[in-house]
């Protein structure tokens, strides 16, 4: 059985996790607005993201690894948050896509909108894939390991993803 | 430009106003310290179900909010004894009820495949032992009586997701299989049922109004109170004595769990406008389900990692426990859901002597020390 954690880990915790806020929460969070593309629900991905380390520091074999589970929980947060009600409810919620309100809309130029809704338009793992690979600057090993597929998944996924990116872009 | 270039300056375009709130890393520290707070429920809660069935005629159990009703008046703090329990009709009368009545063994639990049968399984082999009846529609919850002679199930109308706040349209039925007979018998409007552990009374989710009630007895309604849920009932379950019921909400990722305990008068869990109804705002996963010793059961049933290995948890339920310090791993499954996009554990009852049953990507069995059996695939609902 595994033992409570003590004060001494807890104390690590804390301070560790104020270290990593200073140093990605920013950027951790426009990732996920990125994968969202929902301000209220990547704030609270991001946030869940950092509750969740912190509970099991203790467990976390390489804490040179913290970030990675960060951005590994984040890139997860969207299909987990469909998932745990699926699983409370035992059915699938309808899923409702993100649309971008007039203020949204108006901070970004026309050609930006254009984008964000051919990227809106494509199965969710291709735009996962897409944006934690040209955005996030994650490797496919990394995308591949924090979405726990394949590295030959990503791949796939990345060139048919931008490939579908770049026909409705052309369409447009 | 290609379409890299074009998606990275569009989506750099996106968020480059996004920022922290300055509250930020207040919030963190908060969510954090709320997944380890204690299960603070107060140890009075135990005379629930008592003190809720000796008082007569409907009762809201409502938040203090905006000055409602509050209940019933507490009543005296020694401890009164159970009433009759409100007997659960069974069928009468039929030829086959009067003969040697065909109970599932205290080895079998109750099951419902893929295929909508309703299956008595063999808890030692994990091999069917019998089908019991074939049903129209997947149920939701369903229970075994601790005889072993009937099963209640509820039935959704197509279409109608638990979970949702129901329509008096939309409000499900709830039915019980007698055993011996197969004999199907209408028990209650609502759905989610559970038995006592005594097995004399049964408890449904009601609808369209939510709350619980006790078939036969009393209805005990319940405001939204707490945050984004909305206010659906998700799962129901006795405590181990019988005399108290704990309720977990549906539509909140926190899965909220509430304990009818008009006895308190002052609030132990996590929201503290609430006099007549203990709120937990855990991060419980779903369920949580009461054990044995006093401790509750809660189950990974979701995952921030691909291939973490799902671990089923105890934790006391008593004044000051701690979540996150005061529980203990008891086991974890063997097997990982490999992906993020697999359930984890999907469902966990209790049968007899405390053993466990805990429903993954296979079914286990936990028999209260080492590592958990497997029995087989996993059904689509199970009841002990």
């Amino acid at each position: 059985m595994e033992l409570p954690r003590d004060d001494e880990a807890l104390s690590d915790a804390d301070g560790a996790l104020t270290a990593l806020f200073h140093a990605h929460y920013t950027g951790l969070l426009r990732l996920a607005t990125a994968l969202h593309g929902d301000a209220a629900a990547a704030e609270d991905a991001v946030q869940d993201a950092f509750a969740r380390l912190y509970c099991r520091w203790h467990g976390l074999r390489d804490p040179d690894k913290a970030l990675a589970y960060l951005r590994s929980s984040v890139a997860n947060s969207a299909r987990s948050r469909f998932r745990r009600l699926r699983v409370a409810r035992r059915h699938t919620p309808p899923h409702v896509p993100h649309a971008a309100s007039a203020e949204e809309s108006a901070l970004l130029r026309d050609e930006h909108v254009v984008v964000v809704r051919a990227l809106r338009s494509l199965p969710a793992r291709q735009q996962e894939v897409l944006v934690l690979r040209y955005f996030g600057g994650m490797s496919e090993t990394a995308i591949a390991a924090a979405l726990g597929v394949s590295a030959g998944s990503v791949k796939k996924h990345a060139s048919r993803g931008i490939a579908a990116l770049g026909r409705e872009l052309g369409a447009q | 430009m290609t379409p890299e270039e074009r998606l990275h300056a569009a989506l750099s375009a996106m968020t480059s106003g996004t920022g922290p709130a300055s509250d930020a890393l207040v919030r963190v520290r908060d969510r954090a310290h709320r997944r380890r707070r204690a299960v603070r429920l107060r140890a009075a809660g135990g005379l629930v179900a008592a003190s809720l069935l000796v008082a007569g005629g409907p009762v809201a159990l409502r938040s203090s909010r905006g000055g409602r009703d509050l209940g019933p008046a507490a009543p005296p703090a020694t401890p009164t004894a159970a009433p009759s329990p409100t007997p659960i009709p069974t069928p009468s009368g039929s030829p086959a009820a009067s003969a040697r009545p065909l109970a599932a063994a205290p080895d079998e639990f109750v099951a419902v495949t893929a295929d909508k049968d309703l299956v008595l399984v063999s808890a030692t082999t994990g091999r069917r032992t019998r089908t019991v009846a074939r049903l129209d529609t997947m149920p939701a919850g369903l229970d075994l009586a601790p005889d072993g002679r009937t099963v209640y199930f509820d039935v959704f109308r197509p279409g109608v997701n638990y979970g949702d706040r129901l329509t008096p349209e939309q409000c499900p039925t709830v039915y019980s299989v007698d055993l011996a007979t197969g004999a199907r018998r209408t028990v209650a409007r609502g759905y989610s049922p559970r038995l006592s552990p005594d097995g004399s009374r049964l408890a449904v989710a009601t609808c369209p109004e939510p709350g619980v009630r006790i078939v036969g007895g009393r209805t005990y309604p319940y405001d939204r109170a707490g945050g984004s849920n909305t206010g659906s009932v998700a799962s129901i379950a006795w405590t181990s004595d019988g005399r108290g019921i704990y309720v977990q909400h549906g539509g909140d990722d926190t899965n909220p769990m509430t304990r009818f305990d008009p006895v308190a008068d002052r609030v132990s869990g996590g929201v503290s406008d609430s006099r007549d109804i203990v709120w937990v705002r855990t991060m419980f996963s779903y369920p949580a389900v009461p054990w044995r010793d006093g401790r509750l059961l809660d189950a990974e049933s979701t995952s921030s990692q691909p291939g973490e290995r799902y671990a089923v948890s105890a934790f006391r339920d008593d004044p000051g426990s701690e979540y996150g310090r005061d529980y203990e791993v008891l086991f974890r499954l063997p097997e990982s859901s490999g992906t993020i996009d697999e359930p984890a554990i999907t469902d966990l009852v209790v049968g007899p002597a405390g053993r466990i049953l805990v429903q993954a990507r296979s079914l286990y069995r936990w028999d209260g020390s080492g590592e958990p059996v497997r029995l087989g695939p996993p059904y689509a609902l199970i009841g002990w």
